[in-house]
């Protein structure tokens, strides 16, 4: 992207953030410094000169200076980073994104959670939703902290189970 | 740590229920970019990330001399406070991702024995190689046995700790300094097979025995193992590492591949026990394999009946000498570590660990739950649970929240807790019984379910097993299918003897009627009578 005008780069950040703000994520990236580094990205991006190859050669340079940048604020702040080898969690993250954005994968999820009921359900939703900790959800539910666990690794074992074969299918 | 997959669903997850609205950056991005700042990485460093041109020095859509200065000014100004840092803080640790200069190469692996070794399973065999902190290397499973007798050597460049880690505690832990050569004793061949070598850092080398690493003996007849595993101290655990390496596959002839079954198991309990049994176990690999190495044991080999059949003779064997349950825990458990334990064999072996009268049996069981919570089906969690088990009663405590109404596979939550008197699963209790489907019928959940639902109140339920039982006794005489028909009487007797007198864990045994081998002990009953009556009569009686 070269002699960009503002257009350009407002519509070239806008096909982007989504994927970018979701790999940071995933990574591990709190909602704190979440938009500062979205645009550190982009704007590393801008004034790396990159040379146009192509929408996945885009995409993974986007994603090298995220992870970059990424790991160097945790470094900054002395924080190990709670993470699997880079190089796996962005092939995963790849695989999830696939040519779709996500989106298959989670309209498979989508209908697994529809499959959900009760307890299990109520669950999933306090804690991802609204972010309700263990101890917390626990003494909501009337259930130990340990029984909260389980439900929840279950649960999401299950859902694991059904979206690959949904997504395999 | 969670793997990549579920690092996904829990970010799908999230996505899925967030509620906060995404704030659009596009704008304010292009603002900046339009006021000439740029991202925190300096040009070298975007390079280094992979721009295919010169990354711009001076950022910014509109330049100007002060752009300029002001660019090389904050990273000059940054390098000196990196350089200061890293002055401050010289044993800072640096993230493996760090762009920085590569690391200095600290490790040489010299292979004196012709074997290959990868880096990764595309890439080709090193001979002689030096390792980057972070490799890994691997040992084809093709390869033949390394022996460290011949040597292995491992040179360090720098101070730095070496281990050996080894299936059943820390072999050595010594600091090295310069060269160390592995090296094997005398008379003793160490088998490496599946070894992976990790270099993790720098400053930390391990070497993982991944697989086995045991002593083994020199004359590989069945006397010549049996003298061994007499001879030896803690024979029995050299001889489960031996099979583990498929070490004695071979030994005994040419079976290595029956690695990954329950063979080794029986062989366990015949070798240390006579040498009857060890005969009875060479059979049984003889049955198996009858003409040599190759893909003998295909998973269909391994059905649900040879599974039991196979697992009621280890069973056999393993009661002559109680003391060998410890030997099969280990064994399950370092099989389950593996993730080669075969889940059918395992399916039928719990099943006689967690049915069976022997209590040291269930706690095999028991420490198998800690390593491998999947290898149990809900009846077997179920069963324990009603044996006091609290991480069990914990595990169905979930899965009883989980069911849903209609969910068959929370049918014996709903029974436990129907018997416990928690009336929950009383709808699913009752779809049962409308429902006798030939599994919930054959699997001994029918029944419990009409004594469940019996003591929650439904003074009706035991009149609708009847009709059912009934009618598959006749399909199953009139198939001449004999074995099923006797099943049939024996669930509705123990059924009936169950229902005479309630409580206490019997029911349990419903559970090992349907999924073991049929019992000696009969359960007299009226409402059987004419039941055995006919099978006696159709067995010949």
């Amino acid at each position: 992207m070269s002699k960009q005008s503002t257009h350009q780069v407002e519509q070239f950040v806008k096909c982007h953030q989504g994927s970018v703000r979701g790999f940071l994520s995933f990574m591990g990236c709190g909602r704190d410094r979440l938009d500062d580094l979205v645009q550190d990205v982009f704007l590393s991006f801008l004034a790396a000169n990159f040379e146009d190859r192509g929408e996945k050669a885009t995409r993974a340079f986007l994603r090298r200076i995220a992870r970059n940048l990424y790991l160097k604020a945790l470094e900054r702040e002395r924080r190990q980073p709670k993470m699997l080898n880079p190089e796996l969690l962005e092939s995963a993250w790849v695989e999830f994104e696939s040519d779709d954005a996500g989106d298959g994968y989670l309209d498979a999820l989508r209908v697994c959670l529809g499959g959900l009921r009760g307890r299990a359900l109520e669950v999933l939703r306090l804690r991802y939703a609204e972010s309700i900790q263990l101890i917390p959800l626990a003494a909501r539910l009337g259930l130990s902290e340990s029984g909260v666990k389980s439900i929840l690794v279950r649960t999401k074992g299950k859902l694991r189970d059904c979206v690959d074969r949904r997504v395999g299918a | 740590m969670k793997s990549s997959a579920d690092r996904i669903l829990d970010y799908a997850l999230g996505r899925h229920f967030s509620m906060e609205p995404t704030i659009d950056l596009s704008e304010r991005i292009a603002q900046r970019w339009a006021e000439g700042e740029g991202g925190s990485l300096q040009p070298d460093e975007l390079q280094a990330l992979g721009s295919s041109t010169k990354p711009k020095a001076i950022r910014g859509g509109h330049r100007t001399g002060l752009g300029h200065w002001r660019g090389w000014i904050l990273a000059a100004a940054c390098l000196l406070l990196l350089w200061a840092a890293a002055a401050l803080l010289p044993t800072a640790p640096r993230l493996v991702s760090d762009p920085g200069p590569a690391q200095p190469r600290p490790w040489q692996v010299q292979l004196s024995e012709p074997i290959d070794l990868y880096r990764g399973p595309e890439s080709k065999a090193l001979r002689s190689s030096t390792i980057l902190a972070g490799d890994t290397l691997f040992m084809a499973e093709t390869s033949p046995e390394l022996s460290l007798g011949a040597g292995l050597t491992l040179t360090a460049r720098g101070p730095a700790l070496f281990s050996i880690e080894r299936l059943h505690g820390a072999l050595q832990i010594a600091p090295l300094a310069g060269e160390l050569t592995l090296a094997g004793q005398p008379g003793l061949a160490w088998a490496l097979n599946g070894v992976a070598l990790s270099f993790e850092a720098p400053s930390r080398l391990s070497l993982q025995l991944a697989g086995s690493f045991s002593p083994a003996p020199r004359d590989w007849t069945p006397s010549g193992v049996l003298a061994f595993l007499r001879e030896e101290r803690e024979a029995d655990q050299a001889l489960l590492l031996m099979l583990t390496s498929g070490q004695l596959g071979r030994g005994i002839g040419d079976n290595a591949n029956l690695l990954g079954t329950g063979e080794e198991l029986i062989l366990v309990g015949g070798e240390v026990l006579s040498e009857e049994v060890w005969r009875r176990a060479q059979g049984l690999i003889r049955d198996i394999a009858p003409s040599g190495p190759g893909d003998m044991v295909a998973a269909n080999y391994w059905s649900p009946e040879r599974a039991r059949e196979q697992s009621q003779q280890f069973a056999e064997m393993i009661a002559e000498e109680p003391a060998l349950w410890g030997v099969l825990g280990a064994a399950l458990r370092g099989r389950a570590r593996q993730g080669v334990l075969n889940p059918r064999f395992a399916m039928a072996l719990l099943d006689l660990l967690i049915y069976g009268e022997e209590p040291r049996a269930r706690e095999q069981a028991r420490s198998l739950w800690m390593t491998d919570p999947a290898a149990f089906n809900p009846r077997q969690v179920v069963a324990m649970a009603s044996f006091g088990y609290f991480e069990f009663q914990r595990e169905l405590e979930a899965q009883w929240a989980l069911a849903g109404e209609q969910d068959w596979e929370g049918l014996p939550y709903a029974i436990y807790a129907g018997m416990e008197g928690d009336a929950r699963g009383e709808q699913l209790l009752d779809h049962a019984l409308r429902n006798p489907e030939e599994r919930t019928l054959a699997s001994g959940e029918f029944g419990l379910a009409a004594l469940a639902l019996e003591s929650l109140g439904e003074s009706g339920a035991w009149d609708l097993v009847q009709d059912p039982f009934e009618a598959a006794f006749e399909a199953a005489l009139l198939a001449g299918e004999l074995t099923r028909a006797q099943q049939v009487v024996l669930q509705v007797e123990a059924l009936a003897a169950l229902r005479r007198e309630p409580g206490g864990k019997a029911w349990v045994q419903i559970f090992r009627l349907a999924t073991g081998p049929l019992p000696t002990k009969e359960f007299s009953d009226e409402s059987s009578a004419s039941l055995r009556q006919r099978l006696d009569l159709a067995l010949g009686g």
